[in-house]
């Protein structure tokens, strides 16, 4: 017997679908167990939660590295392929751009430190300059309160990510709706406007829901380069999922359920913001 | 115009030169050089002790190995996965797809921290935390999403036409995959390899979280020594990072080199 | 009567309930061609696709030489289709290419090779066998194509306007060659086309294609002179159609100034266009009675937007023949 066209689709979708079981299953563990003790449903954990300083100062510190992180890679990472996608798309081009896809994220972390620690290159470098007079009179930015160095180090490692995102866009850009607006007398904003955004768009926000979430909840880099005040949430989760408290191992997965929410969030007001512009688009054709 | 682009090409290339290329070649000197006489009239003093030290750990060959390992498997089970997916998305027009589309980035938005506690207790339970199965398994969670987005856009660069074509001339399943699909899938799949290697092996939290310890990859090293280690060591270490997925790359070349068409002496497209 | 080598039997398609094609029966004899003209979006190339096996039919039968092939995949099918495009292979040479199909034939290497080369030879392209796709032009690669089609010896080969993509010039040549090859090897073949001239010149049997029906089949002569009915008539272009059952053709009408008194069918028009064809003047006439445009020769000089009549003896006047399927 012949299989159906849809049939054969799900099948050949089962191992990934499977696979989909493993987050599903972690993510709803997580849940339950922040809501519950004992084995009784409890909303304990979040009361307590909601009452500890050092998680709302963690949560307002690691939203604003986060969005900073972000945009700055977005911005960057656009700017960079708009201006010189020919450029990129040539082998040399390519590998030096994603150079730093190669490290890990800790370790480009470490090259930052090396870079821009009080005892780093660029100090150094500074002072042979005459610049600054000694190594200690350089701005301290790396495990700094502001976070600087947590930043520097995934706006590093991000950009190339959005590239390798938008530059299949540009690689088939057709110059042709561009021309298309600019004869039709549109001005480069118009032409940018309605004839590259629509296409970049999309790409850029998706790229931007997966980087807020991952640079939102990620520990390396922070533990790395972050302060030991105000702390990042993924390094004050794994404090309490590793502290000898077992008290606090539940306030780990409220944490990270709030965190998980907040993230949903953030995706859901970019997606409805860029929906409501679709559907304005819709309108002004009818 | 043509002098606006020779511009546009030197900003490029010191864009990347100060930005990625730099800090890399700094990286790999600071791993040979002891110091670089700052503040001195001395030169720079060369040593190549750092490496030395590095290779002399047998907690660091044992670990590296130990990475390879799961990269491998982990890379394995991605590609199969993504392949399987990726033609699914690509070729089929089905009900509920976008729906399964959005579900397939999911593992790259919900926090890994969080899936990977919340698997810890399961993993206890079916005698799969502390062990390697365990942290190849969490290891999909970031990868896999990343896996079927480049083999569906690898399977719709080729387009339904050249397998149709390939089926009408009589060839069975796996012919037709062995002789089409996967040589002109190849682009797609070195960068897969590629990508998903690096990711496995950047894996710190997750692989303390699941392997609790006792599977020792190269990341559950690499944090100890930050604190004990002298500056050649330490930046050796990180290079090694770098040299580790280059190294794989290559021998991973080297087996699909022995697939179909893949003669690198015949001329390419 | 011998059973006929293809047959296609009450064959029906239909996508989420909406029919392509229903009910369609035909056979073809051995070594004949069967060309499938019809607008874009008749469901033509559905139907070689059904016949391919890339798609199923909903209903009905499709045998070759006796034995019910419907339910087989494509890939087991005797059945080989040329595309629209070449679709080479663009990692294999050309000689791999043309013995892709034989790898699942039970022969030995070098008698496939030797096949393939036979093939190679017999397309004019001695001499390319280590060359890649790219290097070849339009036409050639379409030749490699259907020579790798060929190389599989299927008992019916299948081509979807494989000529489209190339230049007029080269189409005419490959047309005349094309149908050459085919009769020199008896090979049974379907052409499908939307250009009516194509399929009358590949074609030993005409079907004009419309609405998920055949509207007739016929020798390509038969079809063009003898319309089954209005939308033959109208698809072919050469005949004004009088009413739903009666036409005229064109070479019947002509034109003249002042209202001509003997004939029975007279019509006004206005000259709208002039074409020079074969060293004659065509006028396109348009009659706003029938609402419809008609080109006819003609001697007198008319300047754009002149009033003219068309007229036609009453003898010359005919009735579309009947719609009986034939079979070829």
């Amino acid at each position: 017997m012949k299989l159906s066209e849809t049939n054969k689709a799900w099948i050949l979708l089962t191992p990934a679908l499977l696979f989909l079981s493993l987050p599903a299953y972690g993510l709803f563990s997580a849940i339950w167990t922040s809501l519950h003790e004992n084995g009784s449903f409890t909303t304990k954990h979040y009361r307590t939660l909601f009452q500890q300083e050092t998680f709302w100062e963690s949560i307002g510190y690691s939203v604003r590295i986060t969005l900073l992180s972000t945009v700055l890679s977005l911005v960057l990472g656009l700017l960079i392929t708009r201006a010189f996608s020919p450029f990129i798309q040539s082998t040399k081009g390519k590998l030096s751009i994603w150079l730093p896809m190669l490290f890990p994220h800790f370790v480009w972390g470490y090259i930052v430190l090396l870079l821009f620690e009080q005892s780093g290159l660029i100090s150094h470098l500074l002072v042979e300059m005459g610049l600054i007079s000694s190594t200690s009179s350089f701005p301290i930015i790396t495990n700094d309160q502001n976070g600087i160095g947590i930043i520097l180090t995934y706006v590093g490692k991000e950009t190339p990510f959005v590239v390798l995102m938008l530059l299949p866009i540009y690689a088939k850009q057709q110059d042709g709706y561009k021309d298309l607006v600019q004869t039709l007398g549109g001005g480069k904003w118009a032409a940018f406007k309605d004839a590259e955004w629509p296409w970049v768009s999309p790409v850029l926000l998706e790229a931007g829901i997966i980087l807020f979430a991952f640079i939102l909840s990620a520990y390396e880099v922070p533990f790395l380069l972050g302060a030991t005040f105000p702390e990042m949430i993924s390094v004050l989760t794994y404090d309490w999922f590793y502290s000898g408290d077992w008290n606090e191992r539940p306030l780990a997965f409220a944490a990270m359920i709030i965190t998980s929410v907040l993230i949903g969030i953030m995706s859901f007001i970019a997606f409805s913001a860029m929906n409501r512009k679709r559907m304005l688009l819709t309108k002004g054709q009818g | 115009m043509d002098r606006l682009s020779k511009q546009k090409k030197i900003q490029f290339w010191a864009l990347t030169l100060l930005f990625f290329i730099l800090p890399v070649v700094f990286l790999f000197l600071k791993s040979v050089v002891l110091n670089f006489g700052f503040g001195r009239s001395s030169g720079i003093d060369f040593t190549l002790r750092g490496w030395e030290t590095l290779f002399s750990e047998s907690q660091l060959i044992q670990a590296t190995l130990v990475s390879l390992g799961i990269g491998a498997l982990v890379v394995f089970l991605n590609l199969s996965v993504g392949l399987l997916a990726g033609k699914a998305l690509a070729f089929y027009s089905f009900k509920g797809k976008a729906l399964i589309e959005a579900l397939f980035l999911l593992p790259l938005i919900v926090p890994l921290l969080a899936i990977a506690m919340g698997i810890h207790v399961a993993m206890i339970r079916i005698g799969l935390s502390d062990t390697w199965i365990g942290v190849v398994l969490i290891h999909l969670v970031p990868t896999v999403p990343y896996s079927i987005k480049m083999l569906q856009s690898g399977y719709a660069s080729i387009g339904t036409g050249l397998l149709q074509q390939a089926k009408v001339l009589g060839t069975n399943r796996w012919h037709r995959f062995f002789s089409v699909e996967l040589p002109l899938l190849m682009p797609s799949i070195r960068s897969t390899v590629f990508l998903i290697f690096v990711i496995s092996l950047s894996q710190y939290v997750i692989t303390a979280i699941i392997g609790g310890g006792n599977v020792v990859t190269l990341a559950m090293i690499y944090f100890p020594f930050l604190d004990s280690a002298e500056s050649t060591v330490l930046a050796a270490f990180s290079a090694w990072f770098a040299l580790l997925p280059i190294l794989f790359y290559l021998s991973v070349e080297l087996l699909l080199s022995l697939l179909p068409y893949q003669n690198p002496w015949r001329t390419r497209l | 009567m011998t059973p006929s080598f293809i047959t296609v039997e009450h064959t029906s398609k239909s996508f989420n309930k909406e029919a392509i094609f229903s009910n369609l029966s035909f056979t073809l004899n051995k070594g004949d061609i069967l060309s499938i003209v019809g607008p874009s979006g008749s469901g033509k190339t559905t139907l070689l696709r059904c016949l391919a096996g890339l798609e199923s039919f909903s209903t009905g039968k499709f045998l070759i030489n006796g034995k019910n092939v419907t339910a087989l995949e494509a890939n087991k099918r005797p059945v080989s289709l040329v595309f629209q495009h070449p679709l080479l292979f663009p990692h294999m040479t050309i000689q791999e290419n043309v013995a892709y199909g034989l790898a699942f034939q039970r022969r030995k290497k070098k008698e496939r090779l030797r096949h393939a080369q036979e093939l190679i030879n017999q397309v004019g392209l001695t001499g390319y066998e280590k060359s890649f796709p790219y290097e070849l032009s339009g036409g050639q690669q379409q030749r490699v194509s259907l020579a790798r089609s060929l190389a599989i010896s299927p008992n019916l080969l299948l081509l979807d306007e494989p000529f489209s993509s190339l230049d007029v010039r080269l189409r005419n040549e490959m047309r005349t060659w094309v149908r050459q090859l085919l009769k020199d090897q008896e090979i049974t073949a379907i052409f499908v086309t939307h250009d009516k001239e194509e399929a009358m010149q590949m074609g030993d049997y005409v079907g004009v294609f419309e609405n998920g029906q055949f509207q007739q089949i016929g020798e390509p002569e038969h079809v063009y002179h003898s319309p089954a009915n209005a939308f033959v008539a109208d698809f072919f272009g050469d005949h004004l159609l009088v009413d739903q059952e009666t036409f005229i053709p064109v070479q019947s009408l002509f034109l003249s100034r002042s209202k001509p008194k003997q004939v029975g069918s007279v019509w006004e028009g206005i000259m709208k266009n002039k074409l020079h064809v074969h060293g004659h003047s065509l006028y396109q006439v348009f009659i706003e009675d029938l609402n419809q445009h008609v080109t006819v020769s003609s001697s007198i000089n008319l300047t754009i937007d002149e009033p003219i009549y068309v007229s036609a003896h009453p003898d010359s006047v005919q009735t579309f023949t009947n719609q009986q399927q034939r079979n070829g």
